[in-house]
């Protein structure tokens, strides 16, 4: 009976350690732009933090720090989904709320051509679908790819979404994901036993539309 | 960097030698990272004999170490012959009355730090600014007793502590405040001064002397893509290579100029790589070579990310968005960078799409006396002569007509339509080029009430956005003329497209039909603009003094984007009315070089007078090994004193014995001499007079700056922010502001300072000099280091242009006239007026930089007292119930659809709740007219993203916690 319970021990340390592999291929060169929850994570590398405000500064690039979903109940190997879950880290109001809660955010896809569009939109507290407060949108070319070229970006101001600034990836040539100029860094993370169910992170550089 | 020392004797008697020999567990702490790897302080010495600053260091499993002092790291790496060692370092320079921070780190995160505590009224000796000069010019160093405070009765002894092997150098007047060092040999000097006061025991400081390989001044020509040569580098006439449609390259060293690597490679991805092997290895030792690259081929999508990477390791930073499809198009483009340099330090040209099309290279010259290494040496950077000036409402502009002038170029004219009472003038121009791309008025307001108005506002929002929008990022110079005044909504649109310039974007939303707005700035540019503004904030205050005008003066330079941009700029007042920036002096200094006149008389003759001349001179001639000829010697032996030789020249008398020229010659030979000889002097003692009040201010600041900083760190009762950024205009920007309405001569000397500024330091970075007038990120607690380099700037900088002006007939002559005859450069007799408007300059600044480290976040919000903000939260809490009025602004944030203005309060803090807020004395001292004892900041200018890192948050009344919760919650 011991020697069982060890055994199942192991092997359900195993299985965990298995089914938290990362789904996004490996090479995590990018490190993600730390943010606390519930807190602004503030620039990085010279650039300033993405805002529904960033226009009313000098600049074009702004740094989007790491949105962490979790508890989604899809998985990005799925042909296509609708699932949601609530940030714990991310600037606002992507991933965090103006009263520094955690915002649900809604994931959703469709096929694409070879790839996937994808769209995350973030609310307050709780879903609200009629008041949506930012929206990531864009293109990734398959569930094993880390990067997410942002068609459009918004970050709903104080006269509400979608009034706020904009904001795209260029996808320049040479520029990695996660990197200014470059896609943002996505990794999706199965979690739990069973399948279905993941975490989302993303982050990276975003340049503000008009400038 | 300067140079300074403790009196020893002082510490000694006040038991502070042993801030010194202090144990290391006083203050010390070890914080080593990996087991092992261990390092300590034992002991910290400043003052002595040996050095102004020795430093023991107990090592555990390193060989090798670095030191910083106040964050500033020494140069040199220092290594361990055993476990411990100590480290003489002459370059203690970033010493400063106060808290001093000690760090030494070594490899694998080992580390250590200790705090030192000196007290200013130590720092009194001054063996003068650390110099750069070249081989075989005399140059005297020291500082004037008056300027150090030292007694009267104080002897000195200057040695030569250090100098390059098999130097071979000279000391005249050694036992004197102010000694001539002779260098023959190029290297670094290292002199000590051992002062006696006689009544306490002797005192010593070192200065660092850096000496070069002698060139022109004016440097030599370089143009990186030469058309006439098939797209080859040329320097100084020398076809280095690259001549056959490839990618051309040359490899210089910084400090001697010469040319290490040259040639050409293919137009593709293994071309750039092998260019990108080269930058590498030059890399590995910073700073130390000067890179160009060239070309004018299409390159495909791999090479173009090749290209921009091979870039980004020269310092170019990343690639704005628009040049990638640039390049891909073959417009081609230039390089002149540092291999291993921060971002900031290249120059890239890449022409746009314009017709007609402009060429991909960078032209000017490469100058020694601009920028000086980490080591106060100088080097060799590359620098662009021209300087076109402006003004955005030149003479015979009315309400209806305005006149943009750009020298070089017709006037633009301006005329409002007969239905149109007020609009933008707007000129764009190809950065590049300056070739005209728009000349247009943008109407706002006139015939048709207030809905008409908005039509021409949405269309005037529509209209700016693509006249900002040409190609190749455009140089723009925007005037309003009438009154222009937000009508609805759309205003807004104008602001925000406005705000692709980097304006700031409150004083667009003042025009309300009573003020007036000027922009000058190239697009894209990191630099903020050149603004002119006659809106004010409506505080307690009431209306301060006004130019007649927003109007914008100034002078153009290319940046690092080789576009031109506004270097320096200032509004005419009516004290002032050509601006508070001596744009003569500009203008001169690099006006188009001009050969100097043959001597009078016969050739040979007057070629044997001025020989002899010369040899009269104890510094000239070959005998003397100096300089060879007078003229050449108004550069080689610029430090000599030339009032002296003037008037040695002026008492010559025929030799009788002398054969090969007659009398007549010889006077006439004399005479020409003479007087070049009293344009030197002239030029010399001006330039030592801009400079002599800021130097002076210096300390002072000192005292300022430590009092501002002590009264903002007790308001907020916690160390303010080590990652805060501040935007500074920078000392000589403020006081030019501060001296707009003094009038000549007393603003004279700060327009001369910031004509000199604006020439070579705005192109500056950390790789060469430092950066002013533009946008810099200044750490609170290294505001007193900014201060000594921005001196060190202004004496390098001021040297540099002296050089340039006498080294050149047109340029000493009419420089010489100007400052003579001109009453826009007289300086004035009276220093204690420049000196307060330094100072208060200085505040400003101080203030600028320091508030928002303690104070880190601005917020706006629809309301009229921040005290009123309702954010209902769990808590009960309001949001900011403490903030004093004097620390808020209200200013407006848009039109409603009537027109009617919609104004927001603006207020700083360091969170969220009542312990959040700023006390009112901080604000009334800030914000104080002038007269009654404040600093009378606008608040309009204050009270902006650009001060506050960019970022503005906006707080909601009536949400919970205002939508501002992530702030750090203060009570």
């Amino acid at each position: 009976m011991r020697k069982l319970s060890v055994a199942l021990v192991l092997g359900l340390a195993l299985a965990l350690a298995l089914s938290t592999a990362a789904v996004a291929s490996a090479g995590d060169t990018s490190a993600p732009p730390s943010s606390a929850p519930g807190s602004l994570g503030g620039g990085r590398d010279g650039y300033r933090e993405c805002t529904p405000y960033f226009s009313e500064g000098a600049g074009q690039i702004c740094t989007l720090n790491r949105i962490r979903i979790g508890d989604l109940n899809c998985s990005f190997s799925d042909r296509e989904a609708h699932c949601g879950g609530y940030a714990t880290t991310g600037s606002f109001p992507w991933g965090t709320t103006g009263d520094a809660h955690d915002p649900y955010v809604l994931v959703s896809w469709h096929p694409n051509g070879s790839g996937r569009l994808l769209t995350l939109t973030s609310y307050g507290h709780q879903y609200d679908g009629r008041n949506p407060r930012a929206k990531l949108e864009g293109y990734v070319a398959g569930p094993g790819r880390k990067e997410f070229d942002i068609h459009e970006a918004i970050a709903g101001n104080d006269e509400g979404f979608p009034n706020g600034d904009g904001f795209y990836t260029p996808n320049l040539p040479g520029r990695e994901a996660g990197t200014p100029g470059g896609p943002l860094y996505m990794k999706w993370t199965a979690v739990g036993l069973g399948g279905g169910r993941s975490e989302v992170e993303i982050w990276g550089f975003l340049y503000l539309n008009g400038r | 960097m300067k140079l300074r020392t403790i009196l020893l004797a002082l510490l000694a008697s006040l038991g502070c030698v042993a801030l010194a020999g202090l144990p290391a567990a006083a203050g010390a702490h070890a914080r080593p990272s990996k087991p092992g790897r261990k390092l300590r302080i034992t002991s910290v010495k400043v003052g002595s004999r040996v050095g102004p600053l020795i430093v023991r260091v107990h090592s555990t499993g390193t060989k090798r170490f670095q030191l910083r002092v106040n964050g500033r790291r020494v140069p040199d790496a220092f290594y361990f012959s055993g476990a411990h060692t100590q480290v003489t370092e002459p370059r203690a320079d970033a010493l400063r009355p106060g808290t001093d921070k000690l760090q030494i780190t070594g490899p694998g995160g080992a580390r250590a730090t200790r705090k030192v505590h000196v007290p200013g009224r130590f720092l009194t000796v001054e063996a003068g600014a650390d110099l750069a000069t070249s081989a075989k010019m005399k140059t005297t160093i020291g500082a004037p007793p008056a300027a150090t405070g030292a007694p009267a009765d104080t002897r000195y002894d200057w040695t030569i502590v250090s100098e390059p092997d098999e130097a071979k150098a000279t000391l005249d007047d050694a036992d004197g405040a102010r000694p001539t060092l002779d260098p023959e040999t190029p290297g670094t000097y290292v002199l000590q001064l051992e002062a006696d006061p006689g009544s306490a025991p002797p005192v010593f400081d070192q200065v660092q002397v850096g000496v070069d390989l002698s060139a022109p001044p004016i440097g030599v020509p370089i143009n990186t893509s030469d058309a006439s040569k098939n797209g080859a580098i040329v320097i100084g006439g020398q076809v280095l290579g690259g001549n056959d449609g490839g990618i051309a390259y040359a490899v210089l060293q910084r400090t001697t100029g010469a040319t290490l690597a040259s040639g050409s490679v293919s137009s593709d991805t293994a071309g750039i790589t092998q260019l990108q092997r080269i930058a590498d290895e030059k890399g590995t030792t910073k700073n130390t070579y000067l890179m160009i690259i060239s070309g004018r081929s299409e390159l495909d999508e791999p090479a173009v990310a090749a290209l921009t990477k091979l870039a980004e390791s020269l310092g170019s930073g990343l690639f704005p968005e628009e040049d990638f499809g640039l390049l891909r198009s073959g417009v081609g483009f230039s390089v002149i960078g540092i291999p291993g340099a921060p971002a900031g330090a290249a120059t890239v040209r890449i022409p746009g799409r314009e017709e007609p099309r402009s060429s991909p290279a960078i032209v000017g010259y490469l100058e020694q006396n601009q920028a000086v290494d980490f080591s106060g040496s100088n080097v060799w950077e590359y620098v662009s002569p021209e300087r076109p000036s402006f003004d955005t409402r030149a003479a015979g502009s009315t309400a209806t007509h305005n006149v943009i002038k750009v020298e070089g170029k017709d006037p633009f004219i301006g005329d409002l339509p007969a239905d149109v009472t007020a609009g933008f003038h707007v000129v764009a121009l190809n950065s590049l080029t300056l070739d005209t791309l728009a000349n247009v008025i943008v109407p706002t307001n006139g015939s048709g009430g207030n809905v008409a108005d908005r039509g021409r506002q949405e269309a005037a929002a529509a209209k700016l956005f693509k006249l900002f929008n040409f190609s190749g990022h455009p140089l723009v110079l925007v005037q309003s003329v009438g009154n222009p005044k937000g009508a609805g909504p759309e205003w807004t649109k104008v602001a925000n497209t406005f705000g692709r310039l980097g304006v700031n974007r409150q004083l667009v939303m003042a025009l309300d039909g009573s003020t007036g707005y000027a922009v000058v700035d190239r697009v894209g540019s990191e630099a903020p603009p050149a603004e002119s503004s006659t809106a004010y904030d409506r505080g307690p205050y009431g209306v301060p003094k006004l130019p007649p005008f927003a109007r914008l003066v100034g002078s153009l330079a290319r940046g690092r984007a080789a576009g031109f941009e506004p270097t320096v700029s200032s509004t005419p007042t009516d004290e002032n009315p050509n601006g508070g920036v001596n744009l003569g002096l500009i203008k001169t200094v690099y006006q188009p070089l001009q050969d100097w006149p043959a001597l009078p008389g016969p050739t040979a003759e007057s070629k044997l007078a001025e020989e002899y001349i010369c040899g009269q001179l104890h510094f000239c001639g070959t005998a003397a090994a100096e300089c060879p000829t007078v003229r050449k010697c108004f550069w080689m032996a610029y430090s000599e004193n030339w009032e002296h030789a003037e008037d040695v020249i002026g008492r010559m008398r025929f030799p009788e014995t002398q054969t090969g020229f007659n009398k007549g010659t010889f006077e006439a030979v004399r005479q020409k001499l003479e007087e070049e000889a009293g344009d030197v002097a002239t030029v010399k003692s001006y330039l030592a007079t801009l400079r002599a009040p800021l130097e002076r201010q210096q300390t002072r600041a000192y005292v300022d700056l430590q009092a501002i900083g002590t009264e903002i760190y007790d308001s907020v009762q916690r160390p303010p922010g080590t990652n805060s950024k501040a935007y500074a205009l920078g000392l000589i920007g403020k006081a030019v502001a501060v001296g707009a309405f003094a009038g000549p001569p007393v603003s004279t000397a700060a327009a001369g300072l910031s004509a000199t500024f604006g020439l070579a330091a705005y192109l500056s970075t950390e790789a060469g000099q430092p950066i002013l007038g533009t946008e810099v990120k200044v750490k609170a607690q290294s505001l007193a280091t900014d201060i000594l380099d921005r001196v060190d700037a202004a004496g390098r900088t001021l040297r540099s242009n002296g050089l340039l002006m006498v080294s050149d007939y047109g340029k000493l002559t009419t420089a010489a006239r100007e400052i003579r005859g001109n009453r826009e450069w007289k300086p004035s007799d009276d220093q204690s007026k420049v000196e307060a408007q330094l100072r208060t300059g200085a505040k400003q600044w101080f203030y600028e930089a320091l508030i928002p480290a303690a104070y880190p976040y601005l917020i706006r919000s629809p309301m009229s007292n921040a005290r009123q903000a309702n954010c209902s939260s769990s808590t009960g809490r309001q949001g900011w119930p403490n903030q004093p009025d004097v620390d808020q602004m209200q200013a407006i944030t848009g039109y409603d659809n009537n027109g009617n203005p919609i104004r927001s309060v603006f207020f700083f803090t360091n969170g969220y709740g009542g312990g959040s807020s700023p006390t009112s004395t901080l604000g009334d001292k800030m914000f104080k007219p002038l007269t009654e004892g404040g600093l009378e900041m606008q608040k309009l200018n204050f009270f902006t993203p650009r001060v506050w890192s960019g970022e503005i948050f906006h707080a909601l009344p009536g949400q919970e916690k205002c939508e501002v919760g992530f702030l750090p919650d203060r009570g």
